[in-house]
C-alpha cells in the first residue's frame, strides 16, 4: 500500500510514470476529501495552498496543516479504540501551537541569528554587572581549587594516583592547555581578523558559550565514526530512488508531527548506518523509516509521538510488535550509539558566528535538506557538508565568492576543503525534484521559510 | 539470565531496579539495572535509552561505567560496574563528622566528571547524593543518567519537571524550560553544601513552594534587579522579600572560608553567567 507499494514499482520498473498512478503516502482512506492523487505527493501541494487556518499555521510552520488536521480528525474517530493516544496527540499538537506564540523551542521561523534577539522570551538573563567575573572571586575560587586538588594528593582515603587524577578525561582534550590561562580560555582563539564570537555571547547562557567550542571541536571528532558506507550495491532489493522517496516521506511525517529538524536528520543518519549493516526487503523499508523516526524522537524530542501514531502514518502497514522488535535491531546494530554529529548542527554554528541572517541561513537548511534526499551525500562528513550548503547560498543569493575568515575559523575548513561538494549541491539544485519528491521544495516555499525554495538557481556559479 | 548470578537488590534507579550480580566467567561483581518491556509500552523507553546512549558516549573515571546491554523484546539489562555505596549512604554512615579533605576529594570528582558531561553536550538532570556512587578507592562516580540528556548550541526548551526538588534549581522551580550547563551546577552547590555538613541537606524543602521558601529564607528573596524577568518564568509567583538571616558560615560552620566562598558563588541568584565562568577557571586548572 501507499509508499510501499511505491517502493515496490520502483524497484520493479525504475520508471517514475507509474509511480505517479499510486496512491498518497497516507494511504487513500485518509485522503478521501483530496480527489488528485495521481502525484504521489499532490497532497501536500493541494493542501498548501487551501492554508485556511493561515493566522495559527503561520507560527505553526507546517505547511500541510491540514493533513495533520485530517490526520488528528481520524484520530478522534479512532477515539474508541485509541482514546489516550488522540487526546494526547491532540493536546500536543496544542500545546506545542501554544508554546510557539511565547518560546522559540521549535519554531525555526523564530529564531533569529543575532544571539541579542535568540531568545524573545529569557527566564534568566543576566545582570549587567556580571559580563565579568569579579576577578577577586575568581581568584579566591581558583585558588580553592587549587588548594583542593593538591590537597587531595595527601587525602586519606587512599587515591589510587593523584596524578591519574591530573588528566581530566581518557580522551585526551582536543585542545592545548597552556599552563597559566589568564583568561580561562582554553582554545587557542579565533585569529586577530575574526571576531570571537563565543565570547560576544558571554551573555548569552543560552549559547552555553563556554562550551560552544569544545563541543564542536568533539562533534568534528567524532563525526568520523559515523561515516555511513555505501549500501545500495549490498542492497538488492533498495535502491537510490526509493531511499529519496523514503527521505521525502520523513520530511513530510516531521513536518505533520512538528519535530525538530536535528530529529528529522538524526533519523536519516539512523536509516542509512541500519541499511550500511543490514539487508532488509524493500517492503521493510518504510518501517525502518518510520522506526529510525521514532528512535530519534525519543532521543532528542520532549514528547515523543507514540507507537500508535508511527503505525497510523505507515497506513497501518504494519504490525506493533514488528515496530518494536526492528527498534530493537536498529539499537543493536548502531551499538546504541545515537549521539551522531548532524550537519544541521554545523549549519547553525557556522551562520551564528558568521552572522549569517536569517533568509540565508534558511536557504542553506533549505539545501542542506534537500541533499538528504540524495544518496550521494551520505559518505561526506557532516560538518562539510553543512559547510559547501552555507558557501552555495552565500554565493547563489548574495553572490560571494569567498569563504571568510569567520567562517573558515568557526568550520575549520578553507574553501577548497568543500568545493567538490558545492558542486555536487549546485548540480542537485539545477535539477529540480521530480514530482514525488517535492516535499522539502513545497515546505521552503513557505512565507515562513522566507520562500527560499523560490530562489533561482544559475546555471553557473560565479566562484 | 545465565551470563550473570544475581546477589541481591541494591535500589531502584529511575526507571528500573538495580541488583548487585555476579559474572559467572569472570567473577567480576556488576550492577545490573533491569527493565521490563511490556506489549503495550512504548519500546524501549526513552529514559533508558538516553541513559545507554549518553553512558556509551561518556567514558570518564567519574561517570558510571556501562559495561554491557542486554536486550530482548520482553526485558532490557544494563549491565554497570558495581560501586560498594552511594554519597547518601555514606553520609548516613558518618554520625555527623567528614574530613575536610574527603569534603574536597569528592567535591572535585563531582565537578570533573560534571565538567566531562557538559562538555561532551549532555545534562545530567539529577544530581543528588544517591545517584553519586563511590567506591572503597574513595572514588566517586555520577550515576543514574536516566534524566539526562543531549543539549543544542543554543539550548532548546527541554522538560521543566526535572531534578528531584531539593537539588532543583529556582528557574526550574518556577517552571523554567529553557536552561543550560547551570542546572547541574545548582545541584551540585546544594551537594557541596551537604557534603561540607556531613550529610544534612541545604533545602530539603516539602514541596515547590517550600523549597523556594527555604532558598529564599538563605539568599533573600530576589527581586526584578538581581533577577530580570523572573516574574515572566511559566510558574512564577511573588514571593515575601526575606532577607537573608543566616549567613553561610552558620549554614555551613564546618566550611572554611574559601569552601564558603566557593559555594556563596555557587547559590546566588546571578550565578547563570557567573558560574560558567567560575566554572571555566575550574576545567582549566583540571585539565592543567
Amino acid at each position: 500500500m501507499s509508499l510501499r507499494s511505491t517502493l515496490h514499482k520502483i524497484k520493479n520498473q525504475e520508471n517514475l510514470q507509474h509511480v505517479s498512478q499510486n496512491k498518497s503516502v497516507f494511504g487513500a482512506s485518509k485522503l478521501n476529501k483530496i480527489t488528485k492523487t495521481d502525484k504521489i505527493k499532490s497532497t501536500f501541494g493541494v493542501k498548501r495552498k487551501n492554508d485556511e487556518n493561515s493566522g495559527i499555521v503561520a507560527k505553526k510552520r507546517s505547511a500541510c496543516a491540514d493533513v495533520t488536521n485530517a490526520l488528528e480528525k481520524n484520530m478522534v474517530l479512532k477515539a474508541k479504540s485509541n482514546s489516550k493516544m488522540c487526546f494526547e496527540k491532540q493536546k500536543l499538537s496544542l500545546k506545542v501551537k501554544n508554546q510557539n506564540a511565547s518560546f522559540p523551542s521549535r519554531g525555526e521561523s523564530k529564531e533569529n541569528v543575532p544571539p541579542e534577539n535568540m531568545h524573545p522570551k529569557k527566564t534568566n538573563k543576566p545582570t549587567k554587572n556580571i559580563e565579568k567575573p569579579d576577578p577577586i572571586e575568581e581568584e579566591v575560587l581558583e585558588e580553592s581549587i587549587l588548594v583542593l586538588s593538591q590537597e587531595m594528593k595527601m587525602n586519606k582515603i587512599s587515591l589510587e594516583e593523584s596524578s591519574a587524577y591530573m588528566t581530566a578525561s581518557e580522551e585526551s582534550p582536543s585542545y592545548v592547555v597552556k599552563k597559566h590561562v589568564e583568561n580561562a580560555q582554553p582554545n587557542t582563539g579565533p585569529p586577530p581578523d575574526v571576531e570571537d564570537f563565543d565570547k560576544a555571547c558571554d551573555n548569552d547562557p543560552f549559547s552555553v558559550s563556554h562550551y560552544a567550542m569544545d563541543i564542536f571541536n568533539y562533534y568534528k571528532e567524532r563525526e568520523m565514526m559515523f561515516s555511513a558506507e555505501k549500501y545500495v550495491n549490498r542492497q538488492p532489493d533498495i535502491s537510490k530512488t526509493m531511499r529519496s522517496i523514503l527521505v521525502d516521506w520523513m520530511v513530510e511525517v516531521q513536518e505533520s508531527f512538528e519535530l525538530n529538524h536535528e530529529t528529522l536528520y538524526l533519523a536519516v543518519k539512523l536509516v542509512d548506518l541500519y541499511l550500511g549493516k543490514v539487508t532488509i526487503k524493500k517492503d521493510h523499508l518504510q518501517l525502518v523509516g518510520a522506526t529510525s523516526i521514532f528512535v530519534a524522537c525519543k532521543f532528542d524530542e520532549r514528547t515523543p509521538p507514540c507507537i500508535d501514531d508511527f503505525l497510523y502514518i505507515c497506513d497501518d502497514a504494519y504490525k506493533r510488535r514488528e515496530l518494536i522488535l526492528l527498534e530493537i535491531d536498529i539499537l543493536k546494530k548502531l551499538k546504541y550509539d545515537l549521539g551522531i554529529p548532524l550537519s544541521y548542527r554545523f549549519l547553525r554554528r557556522y551562520a551564528r558566528a558568521g552572522k549569517i541572517n536569517m533568509e540565508i541561513l534558511t536557504f542553506a537548511r533549505y539545501i542542506l535538506e534537500r541533499s538528504l534526499l540524495e544518496y550521494d551525500f551520505i559518505e561526506i562528513r557532516d560538518s562539510i557538508t553543512a559547510a559547501a550548503a552555507l558557501f552555495i547560498a552565500l554565493a547563489i543569493k548574495n553572490g560571494v565568492k569567498e569563504w571568510s575568515a569567520t567562517l573558515q575559523y568557526y568550520s575549520g575548513y578553507v574553501l577548497d576543503d568543500f568545493y567538490h561538494v558545492v558542486h555536487m549541491l549546485h548540480e542537485m539544485l539545477r535539477q529540480p525534484p521530480k514530482d514525488h519528491l517535492k516535499t522539502i521544495k513545497n515546505k521552503y516555499s513557505h512565507k515562513i521559510f522566507h520562500e527560499v525554495a523560490k530562489i533561482p538557481i544559475p546555471d553557473r556559479l560565479a566562484i | 539470565m545465565q551470563k550473570y548470578e544475581k546477589l541481591e537488590k541494591i535500589g531502584e534507579g529511575t526507571y528500573g531496579t538495580v541488583f548487585k550480580a555476579k559474572n559467572r566467567e569472570t567473577q567480576e561483581i556488576v550492577a545490573l539495572k533491569r527493565v521490563r518491556l511490556d506489549d503495550d509500552d512504548e519500546g524501549v523507553p526513552s529514559s533508558a535509552l538516553r541513559e545507554i546512549c549518553l553512558l556509551k558516549e561518556l567514558k570518564h573515571k567519574n561517570i558510571v561505567r556501562l559495561h554491557d546491554v542486554l536486550h530482548s523484546e520482553r526485558k532490557l539489562t544494563l549491565v554497570f560496574e558495581h560501586c560498594d555505596q552511594d554519597l547518601k549512604k555514606y553520609f548516613d554512615s558518618l554520625n555527623g563528622e567528614i574530613d575536610p579533605d574527603i569534603v574536597k576529594a569528592f567535591m572535585f570528582q563531582l565537578l570533573r566528571g560534571l565538567e566531562f558531561c557538559h562538555s561532551k553536550n549532555v545534562l545530567h538532570r539529577d544530581l543528588k547524593p544517591q545517584n553519586l556512587l563511590i567506591n572503597k578507592n574513595g572514588e566517586l562516580k555520577l550515576a543514574d543518567f536516566g534524566l539526562a540528556r543531549a543539549f543544542g548550541i543554543p539550548v532548546r526548551c527541554y522538560s521543566a519537571e526535572v531534578v528531584t526538588l531539593w537539588y532543583r534549581p529556582p528557574d526550574v522551580l518556577f517552571g523554567a524550560k529553557i536552561y543550560n550547563t547551570s542546572i547541574d551546577m545548582w545541584s551540585a552547590g546544594c551537594i557541596f553544601a551537604e557534603l561540607a555538613n556531613a550529610g544534612r541537606p541545604l533545602f530539603p524543602g516539602s514541596d515547590v513552594d517550600d523549597q523556594l521558601k527555604r532558598i529564599f529564607k538563605l539568599l533573600g528573596t530576589p527581586t526584578e534587579e538581581t533577577w530580570p524577568s523572573m516574574s515572566a518564568l511559566p510558574d512564577y509567583k511573588p514571593f515575601p522579600p526575606y532577607q537573608p538571616t543566616m549567613t553561610l558560615a552558620q549554614v555551613c560552620p564546618k566550611l572554611n572560608s574559601k569552601g564558603r566562598d566557593l559555594l556563596q558563588v555557587k547559590c546566588i541568584f546571578r550565578c547563570f553567567l557567573h558560574l560558567l565562568n567560575i566554572f571555566k577557571v575550574k576545567r582549566i586548572l583540571l585539565l592543567r
